[in-house]
Protein backbone atom coordinates (compact mmCIF):
# COMPACT_ATOMS: atom_id res chain seq x y z
CA UNK A 1 0.00 0.00 0.00
CA UNK A 2 2.98 2.32 0.94
CA UNK A 3 4.60 1.75 -2.64
CA UNK A 4 1.60 2.48 -4.37
CA UNK A 5 0.67 5.37 -2.27
CA UNK A 6 4.53 7.00 -3.21
CA UNK A 7 3.59 5.94 -7.15
CA UNK A 8 0.55 8.00 -6.70
CA UNK A 9 2.32 10.84 -5.14
CA UNK A 10 5.23 11.09 -7.83
CA UNK A 11 2.82 10.89 -10.13
CA UNK A 12 0.95 14.14 -8.79
CA UNK A 13 4.39 15.96 -8.82
CA UNK A 14 4.82 14.91 -12.63
CA UNK A 15 1.48 15.89 -13.26
CA UNK A 16 2.24 19.36 -12.52
CA UNK A 17 5.33 19.37 -13.93
CA UNK A 18 3.88 18.31 -17.64
CA UNK A 19 1.26 20.13 -17.34
CA UNK A 20 2.92 22.78 -16.58
CA UNK A 21 5.65 22.40 -19.26
CA UNK A 22 2.20 21.99 -21.79
CA UNK A 23 0.96 24.93 -22.14
CA UNK A 24 4.30 26.22 -22.89
CA UNK A 25 5.41 23.44 -25.37
CA UNK A 26 2.07 22.59 -26.51
CA UNK A 27 -0.06 25.46 -26.70
CA UNK A 28 1.96 27.92 -27.26
CA UNK A 29 4.75 25.98 -29.33
CA UNK A 30 7.89 26.98 -27.57
CA UNK A 31 9.48 23.78 -26.99
CA UNK A 32 11.29 24.78 -23.47
CA UNK A 33 14.15 22.11 -22.45
CA UNK A 34 14.71 24.07 -18.92
CA UNK A 35 11.78 22.68 -17.02
CA UNK A 36 13.44 20.80 -14.88
CA UNK A 37 15.58 24.15 -13.60
CA UNK A 38 12.47 25.67 -12.78
CA UNK A 39 11.45 22.36 -10.39
CA UNK A 40 14.63 22.02 -9.25
CA UNK A 41 14.37 26.05 -8.42
CA UNK A 42 11.73 25.32 -6.51
CA UNK A 43 12.58 22.66 -4.52
CA UNK A 44 15.81 24.35 -3.44
CA UNK A 45 13.82 27.41 -2.09
CA UNK A 46 11.70 25.48 -0.27
CA UNK A 47 14.63 23.11 0.66
CA UNK A 48 16.68 26.42 1.95
CA UNK A 49 13.81 27.96 3.50
CA UNK A 50 12.58 25.11 5.69
CA UNK A 51 16.16 24.07 6.70
CA UNK A 52 17.93 26.94 7.73
CA UNK A 53 14.49 29.47 8.37
CA UNK A 54 12.11 26.78 9.66
CA UNK A 55 9.69 28.69 7.65
CA UNK A 56 5.99 27.58 7.03
CA UNK A 57 5.49 25.25 4.69
CA UNK A 58 2.56 28.19 2.53
CA UNK A 59 4.98 30.80 3.14
CA UNK A 60 7.71 28.66 1.31
CA UNK A 61 5.26 28.01 -1.57
CA UNK A 62 4.86 31.48 -2.24
CA UNK A 63 8.31 32.39 -1.86
CA UNK A 64 9.11 29.38 -4.81
CA UNK A 65 6.91 30.82 -6.43
CA UNK A 66 8.28 34.35 -6.59
CA UNK A 67 11.52 33.22 -7.28
CA UNK A 68 10.95 30.62 -10.04
CA UNK A 69 8.58 33.49 -11.64
CA UNK A 70 11.59 36.30 -11.01
CA UNK A 71 13.78 33.61 -12.93
CA UNK A 72 11.40 32.73 -15.71
CA UNK A 73 10.49 36.41 -16.50
CA UNK A 74 14.49 37.18 -16.91
CA UNK A 75 15.29 34.21 -19.13
CA UNK A 76 11.72 34.55 -21.40
CA UNK A 77 12.22 37.97 -22.41
CA UNK A 78 16.17 36.94 -23.60
CA UNK A 79 14.33 33.68 -25.40
CA UNK A 80 11.42 35.87 -26.74
CA UNK A 81 14.35 37.23 -29.22
CA UNK A 82 15.01 33.86 -30.77
CA UNK A 83 12.62 31.00 -32.77
CA UNK A 84 12.20 27.56 -33.49
CA UNK A 85 15.40 26.05 -33.11
CA UNK A 86 17.51 28.86 -31.24
CA UNK A 87 15.01 28.75 -28.74
CA UNK A 88 15.25 25.34 -27.71
CA UNK A 89 19.43 26.15 -27.32
CA UNK A 90 18.52 28.82 -25.09
CA UNK A 91 16.50 27.18 -22.83
CA UNK A 92 18.64 24.39 -22.99
CA UNK A 93 21.60 26.82 -22.07
CA UNK A 94 19.35 28.02 -19.24
CA UNK A 95 18.89 24.54 -17.74
CA UNK A 96 22.76 23.92 -17.76
CA UNK A 97 23.11 27.09 -16.27
CA UNK A 98 20.46 26.64 -13.15
CA UNK A 99 22.21 22.98 -12.59
CA UNK A 100 25.58 24.57 -12.52
CA UNK A 101 24.82 26.83 -9.67
CA UNK A 102 23.10 24.43 -7.79
CA UNK A 103 25.82 22.51 -8.34
CA UNK A 104 28.63 24.49 -8.17
CA UNK A 105 27.29 27.50 -5.51
CA UNK A 106 28.92 25.41 -2.56
CA UNK A 107 28.14 28.03 -0.10
CA UNK A 108 24.19 27.87 -0.40
CA UNK A 109 22.99 24.51 -2.12
CA UNK A 110 26.45 22.18 -0.93
CA UNK A 111 26.98 21.73 -4.08
CA UNK A 112 26.62 18.07 -5.05
CA UNK A 113 26.13 16.55 -1.77
CA UNK A 114 22.73 18.36 -1.44
CA UNK A 115 20.16 19.36 1.14
CA UNK A 116 19.41 16.84 3.62
CA UNK A 117 17.20 16.81 6.82
CA UNK A 118 13.86 18.78 5.08
CA UNK A 119 11.17 18.91 7.43
CA UNK A 120 8.17 17.29 6.96
CA UNK A 121 5.54 19.32 5.29
CA UNK A 122 3.15 20.80 8.04
CA UNK A 123 0.05 23.22 7.79
CA UNK A 124 -0.70 25.46 10.84
CA UNK A 125 1.58 23.67 12.86
CA UNK A 126 -0.19 20.16 11.94
CA UNK A 127 2.85 17.90 10.27
CA UNK A 128 1.56 16.12 8.04
CA UNK A 129 3.72 12.44 8.34
CA UNK A 130 1.49 9.92 7.24
CA UNK A 131 1.50 9.00 3.32
CA UNK A 132 -2.20 9.38 2.79
CA UNK A 133 -2.03 13.40 4.14
CA UNK A 134 0.69 14.20 1.67
CA UNK A 135 -1.06 12.46 -1.06
CA UNK A 136 -3.93 14.12 -0.41
CA UNK A 137 -1.73 17.86 -0.51
CA UNK A 138 0.05 16.83 -3.61
CA UNK A 139 -3.42 15.88 -4.54
CA UNK A 140 -5.08 19.55 -3.85
CA UNK A 141 -1.79 21.02 -5.28
CA UNK A 142 -2.13 19.26 -8.75
CA UNK A 143 -5.78 19.93 -9.61
CA UNK A 144 -4.76 23.40 -7.81
CA UNK A 145 -2.39 23.75 -10.68
CA UNK A 146 -5.25 21.79 -13.16
CA UNK A 147 -7.59 24.11 -12.97
CA UNK A 148 -5.31 27.34 -13.37
CA UNK A 149 -4.13 25.75 -16.39
CA UNK A 150 -7.68 24.46 -17.91
CA UNK A 151 -8.74 27.64 -17.26
CA UNK A 152 -6.18 29.69 -18.94
CA UNK A 153 -6.34 26.99 -22.17
CA UNK A 154 -10.12 28.13 -22.20
CA UNK A 155 -9.39 31.94 -22.12
CA UNK A 156 -9.31 34.17 -25.10
CA UNK A 157 -5.71 34.33 -23.65
CA UNK A 158 -5.18 30.82 -24.24
CA UNK A 159 -6.34 31.11 -27.81
CA UNK A 160 -3.74 33.50 -28.51
CA UNK A 161 -1.25 31.35 -27.36
CA UNK A 162 -2.67 28.39 -30.27
CA UNK A 163 -3.05 30.81 -32.53
CA UNK A 164 0.74 32.54 -32.47
CA UNK A 165 1.91 28.60 -32.20
CA UNK A 166 0.03 28.42 -35.44
CA UNK A 167 1.11 31.60 -37.06
CA UNK A 168 3.28 34.18 -35.53
CA UNK A 169 2.87 37.12 -37.61
CA UNK A 170 -0.80 36.65 -38.63
CA UNK A 171 -1.57 36.81 -34.94
CA UNK A 172 0.42 40.07 -34.37
CA UNK A 173 -1.22 41.86 -37.32
CA UNK A 174 -4.61 41.03 -35.75
CA UNK A 175 -3.27 43.36 -32.72
CA UNK A 176 -2.36 40.33 -30.64
CA UNK A 177 1.18 41.33 -28.65
CA UNK A 178 2.45 38.36 -29.65
CA UNK A 179 5.97 38.67 -27.64
CA UNK A 180 4.17 39.49 -24.33
CA UNK A 181 2.00 36.58 -25.02
CA UNK A 182 5.02 34.59 -24.80
CA UNK A 183 6.72 35.68 -21.98
CA UNK A 184 3.33 35.43 -19.53
CA UNK A 185 2.87 32.20 -20.51
CA UNK A 186 6.91 30.76 -19.92
CA UNK A 187 6.58 32.93 -16.60
CA UNK A 188 3.00 31.07 -15.35
CA UNK A 189 4.84 27.63 -16.55
CA UNK A 190 7.85 28.18 -14.35
CA UNK A 191 5.62 29.30 -11.44
CA UNK A 192 3.56 26.31 -11.50
CA UNK A 193 6.65 23.81 -12.66
CA UNK A 194 8.58 24.85 -8.98
CA UNK A 195 4.91 23.66 -6.72
CA UNK A 196 6.15 20.12 -8.27
CA UNK A 197 9.38 21.05 -7.16
CA UNK A 198 8.29 22.26 -3.27
CA UNK A 199 6.20 18.97 -3.13
CA UNK A 200 8.66 17.21 -4.09
CA UNK A 201 11.37 18.67 -1.85
CA UNK A 202 8.80 17.90 0.94
CA UNK A 203 7.69 14.45 0.25
CA UNK A 204 11.75 13.07 -0.37
CA UNK A 205 13.45 14.86 2.14
CA UNK A 206 16.43 15.28 0.60
CA UNK A 207 17.38 16.80 -2.81
CA UNK A 208 20.74 16.81 -4.42
CA UNK A 209 21.43 18.41 -8.22
CA UNK A 210 21.28 15.13 -10.02
CA UNK A 211 17.55 15.11 -9.77
CA UNK A 212 17.09 18.35 -12.12
CA UNK A 213 19.63 17.59 -14.64
CA UNK A 214 19.13 17.82 -18.47
CA UNK A 215 18.05 14.32 -18.40
CA UNK A 216 14.77 15.57 -16.12
CA UNK A 217 13.87 18.06 -18.51
CA UNK A 218 13.95 16.01 -21.26
CA UNK A 219 12.20 13.50 -19.33
CA UNK A 220 9.07 15.82 -18.79
CA UNK A 221 9.62 17.15 -22.62
CA UNK A 222 8.82 13.50 -23.63
CA UNK A 223 5.58 13.20 -21.50
CA UNK A 224 4.30 16.11 -23.06
CA UNK A 225 5.24 14.93 -26.44
CA UNK A 226 3.86 11.25 -26.10
CA UNK A 227 0.32 13.00 -24.19
CA UNK A 228 0.48 14.85 -27.32
CA UNK A 229 1.21 18.58 -26.68
CA UNK A 230 -2.06 20.11 -26.19
CA UNK A 231 -4.50 18.33 -23.92
CA UNK A 232 -4.21 18.47 -20.76
CA UNK A 233 -6.38 14.93 -20.35
CA UNK A 234 -3.57 13.31 -22.51
CA UNK A 235 -0.54 15.06 -20.76
CA UNK A 236 -1.92 13.31 -17.34
CA UNK A 237 -2.63 10.03 -18.79
CA UNK A 238 1.27 10.00 -20.74
CA UNK A 239 2.47 11.04 -17.25
CA UNK A 240 0.83 7.83 -15.58
CA UNK A 241 2.15 5.37 -18.40
CA UNK A 242 5.68 7.16 -18.49
CA UNK A 243 5.78 6.84 -14.08
CA UNK A 244 5.33 3.13 -13.91
CA UNK A 245 6.61 2.26 -17.04
CA UNK A 246 10.00 2.25 -15.01
CA UNK A 247 8.19 -0.20 -12.42
CA UNK A 248 7.46 -2.63 -14.65
CA UNK A 249 10.99 -2.73 -15.41
CA UNK A 250 11.56 -3.54 -11.93
CA UNK A 251 8.69 -6.25 -11.46
CA UNK A 252 10.54 -8.22 -14.39
CA UNK A 253 13.28 -8.65 -12.77
CA UNK A 254 16.21 -5.83 -14.30
CA UNK A 255 19.18 -4.94 -12.15
CA UNK A 256 18.19 -1.24 -11.43
CA UNK A 257 21.87 0.12 -12.97
CA UNK A 258 20.52 -1.03 -16.51
CA UNK A 259 17.15 -0.20 -15.54
CA UNK A 260 17.84 3.23 -15.02
CA UNK A 261 19.89 3.38 -18.90
CA UNK A 262 16.91 1.51 -20.49
CA UNK A 263 14.35 3.28 -19.01
CA UNK A 264 16.16 6.42 -20.94
CA UNK A 265 16.47 4.37 -23.73
CA UNK A 266 12.85 4.08 -24.20
CA UNK A 267 12.12 7.26 -23.81
CA UNK A 268 14.49 8.38 -26.43
CA UNK A 269 12.75 5.83 -28.50
CA UNK A 270 9.46 6.91 -27.81
CA UNK A 271 10.41 10.23 -28.51
CA UNK A 272 11.66 9.77 -32.30
CA UNK A 273 8.65 7.34 -33.06
CA UNK A 274 6.27 10.08 -31.71
CA UNK A 275 7.98 12.86 -33.88
CA UNK A 276 8.09 10.73 -36.90
CA UNK A 277 4.53 10.02 -37.01
CA UNK A 278 1.83 12.38 -38.54
CA UNK A 279 -1.14 12.47 -36.48
CA UNK A 280 0.29 13.52 -33.43
CA UNK A 281 2.22 16.36 -33.90
CA UNK A 282 -0.12 19.25 -34.18
CA UNK A 283 2.07 22.19 -34.96
CA UNK A 284 4.46 22.59 -37.62
CA UNK A 285 7.44 24.94 -37.29
CA UNK A 286 7.16 27.86 -40.12
CA UNK B 1 51.37 32.67 -19.36
CA UNK B 2 49.94 29.14 -19.03
CA UNK B 3 46.50 30.80 -19.77
CA UNK B 4 47.97 31.86 -22.84
CA UNK B 5 48.99 27.70 -23.83
CA UNK B 6 45.62 26.47 -22.45
CA UNK B 7 43.47 29.88 -24.51
CA UNK B 8 45.07 28.54 -27.53
CA UNK B 9 44.23 24.49 -26.91
CA UNK B 10 41.01 25.64 -26.33
CA UNK B 11 39.92 28.23 -29.21
CA UNK B 12 41.50 25.45 -31.53
CA UNK B 13 39.07 22.39 -30.20
CA UNK B 14 36.45 24.81 -30.08
CA UNK B 15 37.06 25.85 -33.69
CA UNK B 16 37.01 22.18 -35.53
CA UNK B 17 34.07 21.14 -33.22
CA UNK B 18 32.25 24.26 -34.44
CA UNK B 19 33.53 24.11 -37.83
CA UNK B 20 32.37 20.29 -38.38
CA UNK B 21 28.89 21.20 -36.41
CA UNK B 22 28.53 23.44 -39.20
CA UNK B 23 29.16 21.50 -41.76
CA UNK B 24 25.95 19.86 -40.90
CA UNK B 25 23.98 22.52 -39.48
CA UNK B 26 23.75 24.23 -42.49
CA UNK B 27 23.38 21.98 -45.18
CA UNK B 28 20.43 20.15 -42.99
CA UNK B 29 19.65 23.38 -40.83
CA UNK B 30 18.94 22.47 -37.33
CA UNK B 31 20.42 22.21 -34.35
CA UNK B 32 21.41 17.97 -33.85
CA UNK B 33 22.55 17.49 -30.43
CA UNK B 34 23.47 13.76 -31.61
CA UNK B 35 26.57 15.28 -32.48
CA UNK B 36 27.37 15.15 -29.11
CA UNK B 37 27.43 11.34 -29.12
CA UNK B 38 29.63 11.33 -31.88
CA UNK B 39 32.47 13.18 -30.32
CA UNK B 40 32.41 10.61 -27.34
CA UNK B 41 31.84 7.44 -28.94
CA UNK B 42 35.11 8.17 -31.28
CA UNK B 43 36.95 7.96 -27.86
CA UNK B 44 35.09 5.20 -26.69
CA UNK B 45 36.18 2.76 -30.07
CA UNK B 46 39.16 4.09 -29.41
CA UNK B 47 39.59 2.90 -26.02
CA UNK B 48 37.64 -0.29 -26.93
CA UNK B 49 39.63 -1.36 -29.70
CA UNK B 50 43.44 -0.33 -28.28
CA UNK B 51 42.70 -1.61 -24.99
CA UNK B 52 40.14 -3.95 -24.57
CA UNK B 53 40.93 -5.71 -27.72
CA UNK B 54 44.76 -4.67 -27.53
CA UNK B 55 44.90 -3.49 -31.02
CA UNK B 56 47.68 -0.95 -32.65
CA UNK B 57 46.80 2.45 -31.08
CA UNK B 58 47.03 4.05 -34.76
CA UNK B 59 45.53 1.79 -36.46
CA UNK B 60 42.79 1.57 -33.91
CA UNK B 61 42.44 5.88 -34.08
CA UNK B 62 41.92 5.32 -37.55
CA UNK B 63 39.05 2.10 -37.14
CA UNK B 64 37.24 4.34 -34.59
CA UNK B 65 37.30 7.60 -37.02
CA UNK B 66 35.45 5.33 -39.84
CA UNK B 67 33.27 3.54 -37.14
CA UNK B 68 32.34 7.43 -35.89
CA UNK B 69 31.42 8.38 -38.68
CA UNK B 70 29.65 5.78 -40.47
CA UNK B 71 27.53 5.81 -36.94
CA UNK B 72 26.47 10.05 -38.07
CA UNK B 73 25.92 8.92 -41.22
CA UNK B 74 23.75 6.39 -40.63
CA UNK B 75 21.85 8.07 -38.04
CA UNK B 76 21.17 10.82 -40.60
CA UNK B 77 19.99 7.93 -42.94
CA UNK B 78 17.83 6.05 -40.43
CA UNK B 79 16.45 9.09 -38.20
CA UNK B 80 16.78 12.63 -40.08
CA UNK B 81 16.08 11.79 -43.79
CA UNK B 82 12.97 10.16 -43.27
CA UNK B 83 11.69 13.01 -41.58
CA UNK B 84 13.12 15.35 -43.66
CA UNK B 85 11.44 13.46 -46.64
CA UNK B 86 7.93 13.86 -44.08
CA UNK B 87 8.71 17.94 -44.08
CA UNK B 88 8.79 18.31 -40.75
CA UNK B 89 9.80 21.44 -39.14
CA UNK B 90 13.09 21.76 -37.87
CA UNK B 91 12.42 21.86 -34.15
CA UNK B 92 10.38 18.07 -34.44
CA UNK B 93 14.01 17.55 -36.14
CA UNK B 94 15.80 18.82 -33.04
CA UNK B 95 13.71 16.69 -30.64
CA UNK B 96 14.66 13.26 -32.68
CA UNK B 97 18.26 14.40 -31.93
CA UNK B 98 17.62 14.77 -28.43
CA UNK B 99 15.79 11.18 -28.89
CA UNK B 100 19.04 9.63 -30.41
CA UNK B 101 21.31 11.20 -28.07
CA UNK B 102 19.30 10.31 -25.32
CA UNK B 103 19.51 6.68 -26.73
CA UNK B 104 22.91 6.76 -27.50
CA UNK B 105 24.43 8.00 -24.69
CA UNK B 106 22.70 5.42 -22.65
CA UNK B 107 24.07 2.86 -24.90
CA UNK B 108 27.46 3.96 -24.35
CA UNK B 109 27.14 3.88 -20.90
CA UNK B 110 25.26 0.43 -20.55
CA UNK B 111 28.19 -1.05 -22.29
CA UNK B 112 31.22 0.69 -20.87
CA UNK B 113 29.81 2.12 -17.22
CA UNK B 114 29.50 5.78 -16.04
CA UNK B 115 32.99 6.05 -14.50
CA UNK B 116 35.82 7.37 -15.84
CA UNK B 117 37.97 5.92 -18.29
CA UNK B 118 41.66 6.77 -18.91
CA UNK B 119 42.81 6.83 -22.52
CA UNK B 120 46.52 5.62 -22.62
CA UNK B 121 48.10 7.57 -24.92
CA UNK B 122 51.26 7.26 -27.12
CA UNK B 123 52.49 10.60 -26.11
CA UNK B 124 53.71 11.39 -22.68
CA UNK B 125 55.66 13.78 -20.65
CA UNK B 126 55.44 17.48 -21.31
CA UNK B 127 58.28 19.97 -22.51
CA UNK B 128 59.17 23.57 -20.27
CA UNK B 129 59.64 26.62 -22.10
CA UNK B 130 60.70 29.65 -20.60
CA UNK B 131 61.07 27.72 -16.95
CA UNK B 132 57.25 27.98 -16.32
CA UNK B 133 55.14 27.47 -19.23
CA UNK B 134 54.47 23.55 -18.91
CA UNK B 135 53.29 22.10 -22.52
CA UNK B 136 52.53 18.57 -22.28
CA UNK B 137 52.90 16.47 -25.87
CA UNK B 138 49.38 15.94 -26.16
CA UNK B 139 48.66 19.27 -26.16
CA UNK B 140 51.05 20.35 -28.67
CA UNK B 141 49.82 17.27 -31.00
CA UNK B 142 46.40 18.98 -30.36
CA UNK B 143 46.99 22.15 -31.17
CA UNK B 144 48.86 21.42 -34.41
CA UNK B 145 46.25 18.34 -35.42
CA UNK B 146 43.76 21.00 -35.47
CA UNK B 147 45.16 23.14 -37.00
CA UNK B 148 45.77 20.65 -39.90
CA UNK B 149 42.41 19.76 -39.95
CA UNK B 150 40.90 23.00 -40.11
CA UNK B 151 43.27 23.74 -43.28
CA UNK B 152 42.11 20.36 -44.88
CA UNK B 153 38.27 21.42 -44.21
CA UNK B 154 38.89 24.63 -45.85
CA UNK B 155 41.02 22.91 -48.99
CA UNK B 156 38.10 20.27 -49.03
CA UNK B 157 35.35 22.85 -49.26
CA UNK B 158 36.87 24.67 -51.82
CA UNK B 159 38.10 22.63 -54.16
CA UNK B 160 36.99 19.32 -54.22
CA UNK B 161 33.35 19.12 -56.25
CA UNK B 162 31.78 17.05 -53.10
CA UNK B 163 32.68 20.05 -50.95
CA UNK B 164 31.38 22.31 -53.40
CA UNK B 165 28.19 20.53 -53.58
CA UNK B 166 27.64 20.27 -49.96
CA UNK B 167 28.27 24.24 -49.82
CA UNK B 168 25.72 24.77 -52.72
CA UNK B 169 23.23 22.49 -50.23
CA UNK B 170 23.93 24.73 -47.73
CA UNK B 171 23.44 28.39 -49.40
CA UNK B 172 20.73 27.08 -51.22
CA UNK B 173 18.91 23.92 -51.45
CA UNK B 174 16.14 24.48 -53.70
CA UNK B 175 18.19 25.79 -56.76
CA UNK B 176 21.06 22.97 -55.82
CA UNK B 177 17.60 20.26 -56.45
CA UNK B 178 16.83 22.09 -59.93
CA UNK B 179 20.22 21.92 -61.10
CA UNK B 180 20.54 18.88 -60.35
CA UNK B 181 22.69 18.27 -57.02
CA UNK B 182 21.04 15.12 -55.10
CA UNK B 183 20.92 17.00 -52.10
CA UNK B 184 19.78 13.95 -49.86
CA UNK B 185 23.24 12.69 -50.44
CA UNK B 186 25.23 15.83 -50.60
CA UNK B 187 23.61 16.02 -46.56
CA UNK B 188 24.55 12.25 -46.19
CA UNK B 189 28.42 13.18 -46.86
CA UNK B 190 28.48 16.31 -45.05
CA UNK B 191 27.38 13.95 -41.53
CA UNK B 192 29.85 11.71 -42.52
CA UNK B 193 32.39 14.09 -42.88
CA UNK B 194 31.17 16.11 -39.86
CA UNK B 195 31.24 13.17 -37.82
CA UNK B 196 34.89 12.40 -38.71
CA UNK B 197 35.99 15.56 -37.77
CA UNK B 198 34.00 15.32 -34.46
CA UNK B 199 35.12 12.10 -33.56
CA UNK B 200 38.59 13.15 -34.53
CA UNK B 201 38.79 15.71 -32.04
CA UNK B 202 36.79 13.62 -29.49
CA UNK B 203 39.52 11.05 -29.62
CA UNK B 204 42.67 14.32 -28.98
CA UNK B 205 40.27 15.71 -25.61
CA UNK B 206 40.01 12.11 -24.42
CA UNK B 207 44.02 11.76 -24.83
CA UNK B 208 44.02 15.16 -22.70
CA UNK B 209 41.22 14.67 -20.61
CA UNK B 210 39.51 11.30 -19.68
CA UNK B 211 36.88 9.77 -21.08
CA UNK B 212 32.88 9.91 -19.84
CA UNK B 213 29.80 9.18 -21.75
CA UNK B 214 28.83 13.22 -20.32
CA UNK B 215 32.16 14.72 -22.26
CA UNK B 216 30.21 14.81 -25.45
CA UNK B 217 27.68 17.62 -24.55
CA UNK B 218 30.21 19.10 -22.07
CA UNK B 219 32.31 19.98 -25.42
CA UNK B 220 29.79 20.75 -27.83
CA UNK B 221 27.66 22.97 -26.01
CA UNK B 222 31.20 25.79 -25.95
CA UNK B 223 31.30 24.81 -29.45
CA UNK B 224 27.34 25.07 -30.27
CA UNK B 225 28.19 28.34 -28.59
CA UNK B 226 30.69 29.69 -30.59
CA UNK B 227 28.71 28.64 -33.79
CA UNK B 228 26.25 31.03 -32.73
CA UNK B 229 28.21 34.28 -31.59
CA UNK B 230 30.31 33.56 -34.89
CA UNK B 231 27.34 33.70 -37.12
CA UNK B 232 26.95 32.34 -40.29
CA UNK B 233 29.91 33.05 -42.68
CA UNK B 234 34.10 32.76 -42.93
CA UNK B 235 36.05 30.90 -40.81
CA UNK B 236 37.45 33.43 -39.02
CA UNK B 237 34.29 34.74 -37.60
CA UNK B 238 34.23 30.95 -36.17
CA UNK B 239 37.70 31.82 -34.71
CA UNK B 240 37.06 35.14 -33.55
CA UNK B 241 34.29 33.51 -31.75
CA UNK B 242 36.01 30.76 -30.06
CA UNK B 243 39.03 33.05 -29.02
CA UNK B 244 36.80 35.21 -27.44
CA UNK B 245 34.67 32.02 -25.74
CA UNK B 246 38.08 30.41 -24.48
CA UNK B 247 39.67 33.76 -23.36
CA UNK B 248 36.89 34.16 -21.29
CA UNK B 249 36.33 30.79 -19.96
CA UNK B 250 39.85 30.69 -19.23
CA UNK B 251 39.72 33.92 -17.08
CA UNK B 252 36.62 32.74 -15.49
CA UNK B 253 38.19 29.71 -14.19
CA UNK B 254 41.59 31.68 -13.37
CA UNK B 255 39.56 33.97 -10.91
CA UNK B 256 36.91 32.30 -9.81
CA UNK B 257 36.75 28.36 -10.56
CA UNK B 258 36.26 25.75 -13.10
CA UNK B 259 33.45 24.71 -12.54
CA UNK B 260 31.79 27.75 -13.62
CA UNK B 261 32.98 27.58 -17.33
CA UNK B 262 29.74 26.54 -18.46
CA UNK B 263 27.99 29.46 -17.10
CA UNK B 264 30.16 31.72 -18.41
CA UNK B 265 29.56 30.11 -22.09
CA UNK B 266 26.31 30.79 -21.69
CA UNK B 267 26.08 33.73 -20.47
CA UNK B 268 28.51 35.11 -23.21
CA UNK B 269 25.42 33.28 -25.50
CA UNK B 270 22.65 35.43 -23.87
CA UNK B 271 24.45 38.34 -24.33
CA UNK B 272 25.11 37.79 -27.98
CA UNK B 273 21.13 36.84 -28.82
CA UNK B 274 20.61 39.92 -27.00
CA UNK B 275 22.59 42.48 -28.84
CA UNK B 276 23.75 40.76 -31.74
CA UNK B 277 21.67 38.10 -32.92
CA UNK B 278 23.19 36.67 -36.06
CA UNK B 279 26.52 36.50 -34.63
CA UNK B 280 30.14 38.48 -35.19
CA UNK B 281 29.26 38.07 -39.03
CA UNK B 282 25.69 40.08 -38.65
CA UNK B 283 24.12 37.63 -41.88
CA UNK B 284 21.08 36.09 -41.34
CA UNK B 285 20.79 32.31 -41.76
CA UNK B 286 18.53 32.08 -44.21
CA UNK B 287 15.75 29.49 -43.45
CA UNK B 288 14.32 27.41 -46.79
CA UNK B 289 12.42 29.00 -48.49
CA UNK B 290 11.54 29.95 -52.67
Amino acid sequence: MEYILHLLIIICIYTILSQSLSLVAGYSGQISLAHAGFYGIGAYTAALMAVNFGTPAILNMLIALLISGIVAYIVAKVAVKTVDDYYVVITLGIQVVIYSIMNNWQDVTNGPLGISGIPTISFWGVPLESKWAFLSVSVIISGFVWFILNNITKSPFGRVLRALSEDEIYTDSLGKNVGNAKVVSFVISGMLASLGGVLYAYYISYIDPTSFTLDESIFILSIVIIGGMRNLWCVCFATVFLVLLPEILRFVGMPSSIAANLRQIIYGIALIIVVSRKKTVHIEAK
Amino acid sequence: MQLVVSIAYFTLVYVVIAKSYQLTYMSSRFFQLSHAIVIAIGAYFVYWLSIQMSLNYYLSFVFSLFLSSIIGWSIDLLVYHPLRKNKRGSVYIMIASLGVFVILQNVISLLWGDRLLPLQSQLKGYIIILDSIYISYVQITTIVLCFLLLLILHWFSENTSMGKTIKMVSINPVTSEIVGINTENAIGWSYFLGSLFAAFTGILIASNYNIIPKMGFNWLFPAVVTMIIAGIGRIRYLVFGALLLAIVQQLSAYFLDSMWMNATAYIILIIFLYFRPFGFSGKKPKKTEV
